[in-house]
């Protein structure tokens, strides 16, 4: 046999080498472990974040139920300055309290509000709705430093004299 | 696009029966021993696994697969460097097909086949991982390209090289004994 063959079969013998009964099993095998262990892993840390989540939230809240100053702070403060119904929003009657959370510490007047009258600048060159107008024409331009008065100026008692 | 769980797990089971033997020969080629090859096959699809998102764009799963596979039985052998190698002749009498003899002779080609392998191990590497997976009867040159990367006449002219360099390590060899 000379080198060449010597090689060659060398060569085929290593390359045809049969793999041991039952490979394709244990790979399967190994790979539903690994699958499996992945899922667990993901269903740990699901848990683990729904459990931290729960314990902050439970957290906040009793702070916010046992802390007075916290819960008026974030109740009342701001109910009144903040979410403070519009004007001329119709009013609404507070409801039975005795709940508890945030329907009980809101403070709803059971009586309309008495409003005033939005104050409307009414000088010259001004609607009522408070918007600028142009002159129509039959104002003359008044003297720089002179304001237009309200009323006709009252004559003074002693102005005869 | 990442195929739905279902296929993919449908597939990785295709691609275990499909190309679990090829593997394993491309492993044993490197590590010629029948666990450390098992272990490799394992390992390559577990990577597999682990990057399932990419299946669907794979165009050629033999060279992917063996190109996982490859990489990774150098990685174990560079590795394993610092413990000593031991030629394991019962091993490779047991292994490398050669039903028709008798035991004796089994064991005189095991070693003859032994003293191959060790005269493979001290070419150049690149020579040396052209002329293993040469040996795997499933990759053609064209495949063996592609999972090193180079040109296919590269390949030819490697597998070449190293064809008569080891011939001429036997001849050497032979007229010293």
């Amino acid at each position: 046999m000379n080198v060449h063959s010597e090689i060659d079969d060398t060569l085929r013998r290593l390359g045809s080498v049969d793999p041991p009964s039952g490979l394709e099993a244990r790979i399967n095998q190994r790979l539903q472990v690994s699958r499996n262990a992945s899922r667990n892993r993901f269903s740990a840390s699901m848990t683990r974040t729904i459990a931290a989540c729960a314990l902050a939230a439970s957290v906040a809240l009793s702070a916010v139920v046992l802390n007075p100053a916290l819960r008026s702070r974030l109740f009342h403060h701001h109910t009144s300055a903040q979410s403070a119904p519009p004007v001329n929003s119709p009013r609404t009657v507070a409801p039975a309290s005795g709940g508890f959370g945030t329907a009980s510490a809101v403070h709803v007047p059971v009586e309309p509000v008495p409003v005033e009258a939005t104050p409307v600048n009414q000088g010259r060159g001004r609607s009522r709705t408070g918007r600028a107008v142009l002159p129509t024409g039959n104002l003359a331009p008044l003297p720089r430093g002179v304001a237009a008065p309200h009323a006709p100026p009252a004559v003074a008692p002693d102005s005869t004299r | 696009m990442a195929l739905p769980e279902q296929d993919t797990h449908a597939r990785v089971t295709a691609l275990v029966e499909e190309y679990s033997t090829t593997l394993y020969r491309v492993a044993y080629s490197v590590t010629r021993n029948t666990a450390d090859a098992e272990d490799v096959v394992q390992e390559t699809f577990l990577r597999v696994l682990r990057h399932r998102s990419k299946l669907a764009e794979v165009r050629d799963y033999r060279v992917w697969l063996v190109r996982i596979a490859w990489n990774l039985v150098l990685d174990r052998k560079r590795r394993a460097k610092t413990r000593p190698q031991v030629d394991d002749f019962e091993d490779l009498a047991r292994v490398l097909p050669a039903s028709e003899m008798s035991a004796e002779n089994r064991v005189i080609t095991a070693q003859r086949h032994s003293r191959i392998l060790g005269l493979i191990d001290t070419l150049p590497a690149r020579e040396r991982e052209v002329l293993l997976l040469s040996a795997v009867k499933e990759l053609s040159t064209v495949e063996i390209a592609l999972v090193l990367e180079t040109t296919e006449s590269t390949i030819r002219s490697r597998l070449y090289r190293a064809r008569h360099a080891l011939a001429a390590l036997l001849e050497q060899e032979g007229s010293l004994q």
